[in-house]
C-alpha cells in the first residue's frame, strides 16, 4: 500500500493535492493519526497544511471572528480577540484533551472530524458559526449545523477543504458550558451541555447525544415564548429532552446520557441560586 | 555469631536517593523495548478473536508473501511442550487446528518479519476458520454447566473455610445482613506493555532479556516449550515498567511466543506488545461476585460470618487456584471472628484469563466485609471506628483461619493513628455541615481496616524462598544479586540499603544488579510484598557472612578486639583508632585471599495448615491499614470526587521511608482507580475498552487535594529489621473506604466497583422511577 | 516503501535521516536510538512519548517525522548540561521521590520543562492542567506534584538560573 504525506506551500498546491479521492488532511492529527493507526481510515495520500500561513489566522471582523483552519486550540487560548469575545468557546476548549493535544488540535479539525462529541464544536454551534469552504468551484460558505451531516460526515465534497470558521462574538451573552466525562481530565465527552443566554433569549446544544451535536431550537423558543416560572421550567426541560436521541455505547448507556442531560438543565434553570451557574 | 547487626542502624530508615534514579529521570535505562540486537526480527502475535469455536484452519499463504515476512509460526514449530501456566498449565502456546478456541485473545500464530510494522501487518492477514460455538460469558451461566469449556464442569476450584459453628453464631445476632456484591475486572495498565527479546545465546541455548516481574517463571516455562534443560535457558530482567502483578505470568507467555520465532529462525526476535494486544490477552484482577450474611450482637460485635465468592477464572486456570487462597483467607476481614465459614468457586468463562494483581483476589472481598461491617455500623448506630475497634485483631487473637496472633498485630495503632490524622469526628461534622447546604453534591466520609497476609503463605510455602549473592571487588565496590526483581516498587534501592547497612561500605558503592538466573538460583516470584523481607533477608545474611571476615581481617591487622570493630559509611575502626577506608581494607583481604563473595538464603519458616477445613497458619505474618477519605458525589451525573485521604499502614518497619511512600501514595491512586472509573467493559467476549482513551485511569487532576498518611512500625521478627510488607496493602485498603464514603454521601449502599458515575446514578435513583 | 529524508534539529545537532512518510516522529526518534521517547499506547493518550517541537509539547505517536523538517525537536536527552549534569527539573524528580518504573518519567520531564519554561512559577491548577496528559500507574503522583514545585524553586535560585 502507498501512503504518502504531502505539504503543499500554497493553497492552489493544496487544491491540487485534494482532488485525489482518496486524500485527507492532516491538520492537528489527533483524530486523523488515531483513526489510520486503528485501520478505521487508510488513506493513501495525506495533506498537512501546516505550511499555509494564513490559515494560522485569527482575525476579527467586527461581529464576527473568523478562525483559520490551522490555528490551534492552545493558539485559540491565547488569543486576546477570543478571550474576550468568545468565553464560550475557551469554555469548551480548556476541557478538550491534554495540553500536548491542544497544542496540536485545531478547532476546524474538530469540525472536519464531525464527532457528536466535539466540545469546540458544540461551542461552535452555539455560536452560529459558519464555515468557509473553498473548493474547484470556488468558496462557499454553510452554516456549522448544516455541514455536519451525521457522525465523522459532512458536506465536503472532493477537491473541497475548509479554510476557516466564522464564529458570532458572545461576550454578550451569559455561557456555560458542561462536561460530562469519565474522570476530571483527558476525557471525551460522555454528555456535554452547552448556554449561552441573554435576557429572554437562549442558546442551548448538547453533544454526545445524538448523532452530531444539536442545538435545541423548539425549546430555545418556547424559552423565549413561554419562559420557564413555575410549571414551564419541566414542559422547557422535556422540549430540550426532545430533540437529543442518544445511544449506549463503550462509554455510557442512551438512559444514563438523558438523565444527566435532564439534570444539569433542571439544575440550571431550576435553581439558579444553588446551582453555581452564570446563566441564569 | 560474633558481629551481630550494628548496634543502631544508620542507613535503615533513612532519606536516600533511588538507586536506579539517575538512569530513568535521564531516559538512558533499558527497557525491552530499547534493546537491540544485530539480526534480530520483530515479532506480532495472531489471536483468534473469537471467544469460542473450533480452529479448523490456520491460512498463512497471504501473509507469508508479504516482502520482509521471515515465518509465520503455529503450534507445528513449538519443539517442546505445547502447553503455557504456571500453577494449572491448562493453556495451549499456540492453539492447535483442530482444538477449540477458549478466549477472544487465545495466540494462535507468531509472525517474524523485518519490522514491527510488516509483522502486524502480516498478522492481520492471517486468516483463521473458526466454527463458532456458543460462548460462556459469565459467572451465572458458567455455573449452570450448560456449556463446558474444558470437558468437565466449569465449578473446577473450591476452598473452603469452617471455623466455630456459623448457626450458632447467627441464632445469638441481634442483628443479621445479607448482601450481594460484584468487584469487576481491572486492568494493570502498566505504562511500559508486555516485552521481551529472545536470543539464541553463546552457551547454545536461549537468553531473555525482557518485562519481567517473575525470571524463574519465564525460565521453567520456555525450558518446557522449547523442550530445552532449565540450564540453556537464561532469563535477564530488563528494566520493567510497572507490573503491578502484570508481569507474574504473563512474561512466560511472550516469551514463549518469541522463542518460537528465535527457535525456528535461529535469530534473535523480539515480541512488544501494541497496547491492544496487551489488554485483549494478558491477566487481569478476577471478577468476584459474593454473598455475604454476618451477625451482629448490638453493641457492635460481629458473631458469624459466611461467604459465597465465585471468581470468574476466564478460560484457563493459570495462576487462578493460588489467587483464590487469598481470597478465601481474606474474605472475613481484618477481624477477631469466632464463627467462619468461607466457600470460594472458581469458574471458567470464554474470557480473559485473570490472574495476579496487587492484592491477589483479596480487594474484591475485602471491599465486600468492609461494606458490610459499615452497614452494620450504620444500623446499629454505633460509629465506624468504634465498630472496627471492638472487632480489631491483637495480640492474642486468632484469626478467620484460628491462627494465633503473637507478635506485630498494628492493627488497633493503625486505626487509632487515622482516627487522630483524619481528626476524625471533625472531619465528620465538616461534611455533615457541607450536606446541610448542599442540594446537587453530597459529601461521604468513609473507612476501612483492613488486613494483608505477609508473602506467600501456606499454599506458597514451597516457593517461598530466596537466595542472594554478594560479592565485593578489588576496588571495594559491591555487586548485589537478587532474585528477586525490581519493577519500579524500590527493591534495587532497598537491597542496596541493607547491603550498605552490614558491610558499613558507602551507598554509592553498591550495585544491585539486574536480576539473571544465571547468578542466582530460583528464588520464587517477585510477588505477594515478599521481596524486602524474603530478597532482603537473603542479601543481610550474606552481607553478615562477609562482614564477619572483614571485622576479623580488621581486628587482626590492627590487634583489637573484634567486638569493638565498627564498620561505617565507607570506614572501618576499632575503638578510637583512625580507621581505615573501606576499599583499603578489601584490598587487604585480597593479598590474603580472603573469600569476597558470600551466598544468602532465606526460606519461608513452616506454616502448619489444613486445606480441608481451611484451618492453620495461613501466613507467617500479616500487615494491617486503616483508611478514611472523603468523597463529593455529583446526585445528577453519579460523578464522585476524592476530595481527602488519610491512610495508616502498619509496614513493621521502613527500610526505606521514601519508598514506602511511595508505595502508599501510589497504591491509594491505582485502587481509585479500580473503585471509580476503571471499568473494563466487553461485548460478546471481546473487550471494548482496549487502549487508554475509554479504559480510564486516573491523571494528576483527579487525585485528592488532601492526601495524608501515618506509618505505624509493630516490628515483625523475621523481617528485617522488623520489615514486613507494603506493595499491595496500599491499594487493599481505597476500594472499600471509597464505597462507604459513597454510600454515606448518597444514603444508599454501593455494591459494586468499579462505582461508575453510571452505577452510581443507578443507585441514586434506584426506588425513585 | 520509499523513503523521504528529512532533517530537523534534535537536541541542539542538525541530524538528517531517512523516513517513510507513514513513520511517526515516535518511531523515527527511536530508531536514531533517542530511547527517552517510549511508546505506551501509540494514540495520544498516555503521554510517555511527550517531546518538544520549537518549544512546544507534542505527543509524538501522533505527529508524522516528516512534519518536522526544518524545526527543532527536544527529548530528555537534550536536557542534560554538556558536562553530563543533570538539569534542576530532572534533580527535582529524583529529590522528590518522584520515579518509580521510570517509563513515564522523561514524557513527564519534558511536560514540565515546558511548563515551567512558559511559566516559571506555576499555580497548583496550571501544573495538575500541564501534566494531565501524562499517565503514571506507580506514583500516584503526589510526588510527581511536588518534584514540579520543587523544580520551579531550584530554577529560580541563581545557581539554577544558569542551567538550561
Amino acid at each position: 500500500m502507498t501512503f504518502k504525506l504531502m505539504i503543499p506551500n500554497t493553497e492552489g498546491e493544496l487544491q491540487q493535492e485534494l482532488m485525489d479521492d482518496e486524500a485527507r488532511i492532516l491538520a492537528g492529527g489527533t483524530d486523523l493519526m488515531v483513526q489510520m493507526r486503528s485501520g478505521k481510515v487508510a488513506p493513501t495520500r495525506v495533506v498537512s497544511i501546516k505550511k499555509l500561513e494564513r490559515l494560522k489566522e485569527i482575525s476579527d471582523l467586527g461581529e464576527r471572528i473568523r478562525i483559520g483552519a490551522a490555528v490551534t486550540y492552545s493558539e485559540l487560548q491565547r488569543s486576546h480577540i477570543l478571550q474576550e469575545k468568545s468565553p464560550i468557546l475557551l469554555k469548551a476548549i480548556r476541557q478538550i484533551g491534554s495540553l500536548q493535544i491542544r497544542n496540536r488540535g485545531t478547532a476546524v479539525g474538530n469540525i472536519a472530524n464531525a464527532s457528536p462529541a466535539g466540545d469546540a464544536v458544540l461551542a461552535m454551534v452555539l455560536s452560529e458559526a459558519r464555515v468557509e469552504i473553498m473548493g474547484p468551484k470556488g468558496e462557499r460558505h454553510e452554516s456549522i449545523e448544516s455541514f455536519i451531516i451525521g457522525p465523522g460526515r459532512t458536506t465536503l465534497s472532493t477537491g473541497e477543504y475548509i479554510r476557516a470558521v466564522v464564529i458570532e462574538k458572545t461576550d454578550d451573552w451569559q455561557s456555560l458550558f458542561i462536561k460530562v466525562g469519565q474522570r476530571n481530565a483527558m476525557c471525551i465527552s460522555v454528555a456535554s451541555i452547552g448556554v449561552l443566554r441573554k435576557g429572554k433569549e437562549v442558546r442551548l446544544a448538547f453533544g454526545s447525544v445524538a448523532p452530531v451535536v444539536v442545538r435545541a431550537h423548539k425549546a430555545e423558543r418556547f424559552f423565549t415564548r413561554e419562559g420557564i416560572d413555575g410549571t414551564k421550567l419541566g414542559e422547557f426541560v422535556e422540549r430540550c429532552v426532545e430533540s437529543i436521541s442518544p445511544i449506549d455505547d463503550v462509554r455510557a448507556s442512551s438512559w444514563y446520557r438523558r438523565q444527566v442531560v435532564r439534570g444539569e438543565l433542571m439544575k440550571i434553570f431550576g435553581h439558579p441560586d444553588v446551582g453555581g451557574t452564570d446563566v441564569t | 555469631m560474633k558481629t551481630s547487626a550494628p548496634e543502631r542502624e544508620r542507613v535503615v530508615g533513612s532519606k536516600v536517593t533511588r538507586v536506579d534514579a539517575v538512569e530513568k529521570v535521564t531516559g538512558l535505562a533499558k527497557y525491552a523495548p530499547d534493546i537491540y540486537f544485530d539480526r534480530m526480527v520483530h515479532c506480532a502475535l495472531v489471536i483468534a478473536r473469537k471467544p469460542h469455536g473450533i480452529l479448523h484452519k490456520i491460512d498463512a499463504s497471504r501473509a507469508q508473501k508479504l516482502p520482509g515476512v521471515f515465518g509465520i509460526f503455529t503450534y507445528k514449530d513449538v519443539p517442546g511442550k505445547n502447553r503455557l501456566g504456571e500453577v494449572v498449565d491448562d493453556m495451549p502456546c499456540l492453539v492447535a487446528e483442530g482444538e477449540t478456541v477458549k478466549h477472544y485473545g487465545d495466540v494462535v500464530a507468531v509472525v517474524a518479519a523485518s519490522t514491527q510494522k510488516t509483522a502486524e501487518e502480516a498478522a492481520r492477514k492471517v486468516r483463521l476458520t473458526i466454527e463458532e460455538l456458543p460462548a460462556v460469558l459469565d459467572i451465572e451461566e458458567a455455573r449452570r454447566d450448560e456449556i463446558r469449556i474444558h470437558g468437565s464442569s466449569n465449578v473446577s476450584v473450591h476452598k473452603k473455610i469452617r471455623k466455630g459453628d456459623v448457626s450458632k453464631g447467627f441464632s445469638r445476632a441481634d442483628l443479621i445482613i445479607e448482601d450481594n456484591f460484584m468487584a469487576s475486572y481491572q486492568e494493570h495498565a502498566y505504562i511500559e506493555p508486555q516485552g521481551v527479546v529472545v536470543l539464541p545465546d553463546t552457551d547454545y541455548g536461549m537468553t531473555v532479556y525482557g518485562s519481567i516481574q517473575c525470571p524463574y517463571y519465564v525460565q521453567s516455562s520456555l525450558s518446557k516449550v522449547l523442550g530445552f534443560p532449565m540450564s540453556k535457558v537464561r532469563i535477564i530482567q530488563a528494566e520493567t515498567g510497572g507490573a503491578f502483578g502484570g508481569k507474574e505470568d504473563v512474561p512466560s507467555f511472550v516469551a514463549s511466543y518469541a522463542a518460537v520465532a528465535a527457535y525456528n529462525l535461529k535469530r534473535p526476535a523480539r515480541l512488544i506488545y501494541p497496547r491492544e494486544i496487551d489488554i485483549h490477552t494478558t491477566s487481569k484482577r478476577h471478577p468476584v461476585k459474593s454473598r455475604y450474611k454476618m451477625g451482629f450482637s448490638k453493641d457492635g460485635e460481629i458473631l458469624a460470618i459466611e461467604v459465597d465468592a465465585y471468581m470468574d477464572m476466564g478460560a484457563y486456570a493459570t495462576l487462578s487456584p493460588v489467587v483464590m487462597f487469598r481470597t478465601l483467607v481474606h474474605a472475613a476481614g481484618a477481624y477477631s471472628v469466632d464463627n467462619v465459614s468461607v466457600d470460594t468457586y472458581g469458574v471458567y468463562t470464554n474470557k480473559v484469563p485473570p490472574g495476579a494483581f496487587r492484592g491477589f483476589g483479596s480487594p474484591q472481598v475485602l471491599f465486600a466485609v468492609e461494606s458490610m461491617v459499615d452497614e452494620a455500623s450504620r444500623r446499629l448506630g454505633i460509629d465506624p471506628v468504634d465498630m472496627r475497634m471492638k472487632n480489631a485483631l491483637r495480640e492474642g487473637s486468632r484469626t478467620s483461619t484460628d491462627q494465633l496472633l503473637t507478635e506485630s498485630v498494628g492493627a488497633v495503632e493503625t486505626l487509632d493513628k487515622v482516627n487522630e490524622l483524619s481528626n476524625w469526628k471533625e472531619l465528620n461534622e465538616r461534611v455533615e455541615a457541607f450536606n446541610r447546604g448542599s442540594l446537587f453534591q453530597k459529601r461521604g466520609v468513609g473507612l476501612s481496616h483492613i488486613i494483608y497476609g505477609v508473602s506467600l503463605g501456606a499454599q506458597g510455602q514451597h516457593i517461598d524462598k530466596s537466595g542472594a549473592h554478594v560479592q565485593i571487588n578489588r576496588d571495594g565496590s559491591v555487586d548485589v544479586r537478587i532474585g528477586g526483581t525490581e519493577m519500579g516498587q524500590g527493591a534495587k534501592t532497598v537491597m542496596a540499603i541493607i547491603a550498605a547497612e552490614e558491610l558499613g561500605q558507602k551507598l554509592s558503592q553498591i550495585v544491585v544488579h539486574q536480576t539473571d538466573t544465571a547468578f542466582v538460583p530460583d528464588s520464587g516470584p517477585t510477588v505477594a510484598s515478599r521481596t524486602t523481607m524474603f530478597s532482603g533477608n537473603a542479601v543481610r545474611i550474606a552481607c553478615k557472612s562477609l562482614r564477619e571476615r572483614l571485622v576479623k581481617l580488621y581486628a587482626e591487622l590492627n590487634s583489637c578486639s573484634e567486638d569493638e570493630v565498627e564498620l561505617h559509611d565507607g570506614m572501618i575502626s576499632c575503638g578510637q583508632d583512625k580507621g581505615m577506608p573501606f576499599d583499603e581494607l578489601i584490598e587487604e583481604a585480597f593479598k590474603k585471599n580472603v573469600k569476597m563473595f558470600e551466598a544468602g538464603w532465606y526460606q519461608s519458616p513452616v506454616l502448619e495448615w489444613d486445606p480441608e477445613s481451611g484451618i492453620g497458619q495461613a501466613y507467617i505474618t500479616y500487615s494491617f491499614a486503616s483508611q478514611v477519605v472523603v468523597v463529593e458525589v455529583d446526585m445528577i451525573t453519579g460523578n464522585t470526587k476524592v476530595l481527602e485521604a488519610y491512610t495508616v499502614h502498619d509496614v513493621g518497619k521502613a527500610i526505606n521511608p521514601e519508598g514506602v511512600i511511595g508505595q502508599i501514595q501510589g497504591g491509594f491512586v491505582q485502587g481509585m482507580g479500580y473503585a471509580l472509573s476503571e471499568d473494563l467493559k466487553m461485548l460478546n467476549g471481546r473487550i471494548l475498552t482496549d487502549n487508554f482513551n475509554t479504559y480510564i485511569i486516573p491523571t494528576i487532576r483527579d487525585i485528592p487535594r488532601v492526601f495524608k498518611y501515618g506509618i505505624v512500625e509493630d516490628e515483625f521478627s523475621e523481617g528485617p529489621y522488623g520489615a514486613k510488607g507494603i506493595g499491595e496493602p496500599s491499594l487493599m485498603a481505597t476500594p472499600p473506604a471509597i464505597a462507604n464514603a459513597i454510600s454515606r454521601a448518597i444514603g444508599r449502599r454501593i455494591r459494586h466497583i468499579p462505582a461508575t458515575p453510571e452505577y452510581v446514578l443507578n443507585v441514586i435513583k434506584e426506588d425513585a422511577e | 516503501m520509499n523513503k523521504h529524508p528529512i532533517s530537523f534539529t534534535l537536541n541542539g545537532k542538525t541530524v538528517k535521516t531517512q523516513v517513510e512518510a507513514r513513520t511517526t516522529l515516535l518511531r523515527a526518534l527511536r530508531d536514531l536510538g533517542v530511547l527517552s521517547v517510549k511508546r505506551g499506547c501509540e494514540e495520544g493518550e498516555c503521554g510517555t512519548c511527550t517531546v518538544l517541537i520549537d518549544g512546544i509539547t507534542q505527543k509524538s505517536c501522533l505527529v508524522l517525522a516528516m512534519e518536522v523538517e526544518g524545526r527543532t525537536v527536544t527529548t530528555c536527552e537534550g536536557l542534560l548540561a554538556p558536562d553530563g549534569e543533570l538539569h534542576p527539573i530532572q534533580q527535582a524528580f529524583i529529590d522528590e521521590g518522584a520515579i518509580q518504573c521510570g517509563y513515564c518519567t522523561p514524557g513527564m520531564v519534558m511536560a514540565t520543562y515546558a511548563l515551567l519554561e512558559r511559566s516559571p512559577d506555576p499555580a497548583d491548577e496550571e501544573i495538575r492542567a500541564a501534566l494531565a496528559g501524562n499517565l503514571c500507574r506507580c506514583t500516584g503522583y503526589v510526588s510527581i506534584f511536588r518534584a514540579v514545585k520543587k523544580a520551579a524553586e531550584l530554577m529560580k535560585r541563581p545557581e539554577g538560573a544558569g542551567k538550561r
